[in-house]
This record gives structure tokens, C-alpha cells and sequence, in this order.
């Protein structure tokens, strides 16, 4: 293997340290549903937030139940909890699973495989690290939602809770069910 | 030997990217005021119910006279249990919000695809390579030949694989 190949293989490993990087989430696997599994899964997206003071705040993660302009209604490992959002510093919803790792894995075969490029390898190789990198961040962060500019209201994560139409009068808390993980 | 490895490793890219599921998903809540808006492209749609229910709903359609959603599938309860199966006709006005679930192609998919295109089909390694090593020399084989093909690069380009469909 010459200087320029181990560049390559080189090259490739630093883009799959930078996509590591990517705004992946804490959700069990297999239990974010897939975009093609999505419109049949009557399921919440996953929710991640800290909460309390801002120097030292506690962590929930779970399904998102529903929103109300003052309330996130969480299903975590211990039962649902209800999370006022003046309490709320930081949050992160994940309505579907991306496949980011399929990108990144791409990315790094492209660029190993443009060895066989010889010398032109030191242009093709950091376009190959340039545009997968890129890519790879932008797929990891398609299923995230960001909320809308100059906007305080919560209710944009509306569309990916589990009662997107508020929480039901009905719903008792403590008989909700978590959703059953099922493996491929 | 070298361009077999990239030819396998280059048309290994989009089958992979494209069959493990790198997609993006539109998802979209509607009032059951603006049922007419609803995307015709989602194959599911789902009906929440005020009570916490929902329809999960295949084959769908609308009827805007008589404001009603048709469609085969499952109502859940709120634990999302199966209560009942089979084809529904549902009132609007027994509908708390709609929602429509769209797959399209994933740009990042688009981007490594491209990449994987170019790198295959453009690629001339040993004239790349000469113009790293003398780009003076190199430009002064390339003027000549540029100016031989100068009259015709207008309907080249007009008639190349990259305008016609």
C-alpha cells in the first residue's frame, strides 16, 4: 500500500469520526420507526430534555405523549410524566429513524474507493469526505425538530407526539403503555 | 484490478443507499375543516379521535360532498391496542385532527449518488494526474485543442446527456 492509499484509508476513518458527530439520539434500538414505517405507526417520537437549572440540569427522555402551550407530556422507563416547559433548557424531538450510519458508511467506501485513483485521489478523495460529511449531518438531522423562528409556542412538536391532538380527557397516565419493541 | 475495485465499490453505493432505507418523511397535521387539503400521496391516514382512538387508514379517500374519509385498516385505542379491523366511512366532524405521512428521496442519498456518478463516468486519472504534476504544460496541450472545439461547444453542450431527458 503506497503513502497516497494510507491518505485515503485515512481520510475515510476522519469522516467517520466527524459524522459520529451527528445529532444521533437516545432512543432504544429499532424503536424509532423508519419513513416508510412512519405513517403506520401510531407512536410518539423520541424526546430528549433537560430540565431545571440551567447549570446542572436533570435529563427525561422518552415518548413524546402530547403538548400543550405550557406542558410536554413524556412517556419515560418509570411511567409518564408530565414536564412543564418554563422548566424546560433544552430539548430534542426525533420523529423517525434516518439511517445517518447507511450515509456515513457510504461516505467512507467512497472515499477508500477512490485508491484506485492514484495521485487524483488528492482531489477526489476530500470531495468525497467534503460532500458525504455534509450529507451524512444533514440526513442525521431531517427527522429533528427545529422549532420555527421567533416562535415560544411548543405545539410545533405537535405533529410527532402520540395524541397530536392534545391529550385526551380520557388517557389515564398511570395505565399508559410504552410501545413494544420489536426487533428485525 | 484498480478500476474493477472502484466500478464494485461505486455501484455498490446506490443499491445500498437506496434499499436500506434512506429516506426522508413529510408529515403533515390537518384540521378536519381543511380535509380537502389533505396529501392524496400519503398511503396512510390517520384520524385522531378526541378520545384519544385513531384510525389508521389504507386505501383512503375523501368525499368532499359528503365529508367523509373512507378507507380500509385498524382503529387503535390510546394504548394503541386493535379494537376493531375492517373498512371505515368516518363523519369529519367525528375527527379531531388528521395526518398524512410522506416519503420522498432523501437529498443526502441524491449527494453521495451524484458523487458516486462523477467520480465513475468522468474520470480521466492520467490526464488529472498531469495536470497536478505541469499545469503550464498541461495548458498549453489543452489551448489548442480548446480552440479547435470552441465553434461547436454551443450545440455539444445543447444536445449532451445533461439537457436532454
Amino acid at each position: 500500500m503506497s503513502g497516497i492509499d494510507r491518505w485515503a484509508y485515512r481520510l475515510g476513518a476522519v469522516s467517520v469520526v466527524l459524522t459520529s458527530g451527528c445529532p444521533f439520539n437516545t432512543a432504544p434500538a429499532h424503536w424509532l420507526p423508519t419513513p416508510q414505517e412512519a405513517g403506520r405507526d401510531a407512536y410518539g417520537g423520541w424526546v430528549e430534555l433537560s430540565v431545571g437549572a440551567r447549570a446542572e440540569p436533570g435529563q427525561i427522555e422518552g415518548e413524546l405523549l402530547a403538548v400543550s402551550k405550557d406542558t410536554l407530556w413524556v412517556l419515560t422507563t418509570i411511567g409518564a410524566r408530565a414536564v412543564p416547559t418554563a422548566t424546560i433548557v433544552d430539548r430534542k424531538l426525533t420523529g423517525y429513524a434516518a439511517r445517518a450510519g447507511t450515509v456515513g458508511a457510504a461516505t467512507a467506501a467512497g472515499i477508500v474507493s477512490t485508491i484506485s485513483n492514484g495521485v487524483v485521489l488528492l482531489l477526489t478523495a476530500p470531495a468525497w469526505a467534503i460532500v458525504g460529511t455534509v450529507a451524512t449531518v444533514a440526513q442525521a438531522s431531517a427527522p429533528v425538530m427545529r422549532r420555527p423562528a421567533k416562535s415560544q409556542d411548543w405545539r410545533y412538536l405537535a405533529p410527532f407526539a402520540r395524541f397530536p391532538q392534545g391529550l385526551p380527557p380520557e388517557v389515564r397516565l398511570d395505565q399508559i403503555r410504552p410501545k413494544p419493541l420489536s426487533l428485525p | 484490478m484498480r478500476l474493477a475495485f472502484r466500478t464494485i465499490m461505486l455501484l455498490g453505493l446506490t443499491p445500498l443507499l437506496g434499499s436500506c432505507g434512506v429516506k426522508r418523511l413529510e408529515r403533515k397535521s390537518v384540521e378536519p375543516a381543511r380535509a380537502a387539503t389533505l396529501d392524496q400521496k400519503s398511503p396512510y391516514l390517520n384520524a385522531h379521535l378526541k378520545s384519544g382512538h385513531v384510525y389508521v387508514l389504507a386505501g383512503w379517500s375523501f368525499d368532499s360532498a359528503q365529508q367523509i374519509v373512507t378507507g380500509r385498516g385498524d382503529l387503535l385505542d390510546w394504548n394503541r391496542r386493535i379494537v376493531a379491523t375492517g373498512t371505515f366511512r368516518l363523519p369529519i366532524d367525528s375527527v379531531a385532527l388528521f395526518e398524512t405521512n410522506v416519503v420522498g428521496r432523501s437529498g443526502s442519498m441524491a449527494a453521495v449518488t451524484v458523487m458516486a456518478g462523477i467520480t465513475a463516468a468522468e474520470e480521466n486519472p492520467r490526464l488529472a494526474a498531469r495536470m497536478l504534476i505541469d499545469p503550464a504544460g498541461m495548458l498549453k496541450t489543452l489551448a489548442p485543442a480548446y480552440k479547435r472545439q470552441e465553434p461547436t461547444m454551443e450545440s455539444l453542450f445543447w444536445n449532451s446527456r445533461y439537457v436532454r431527458h
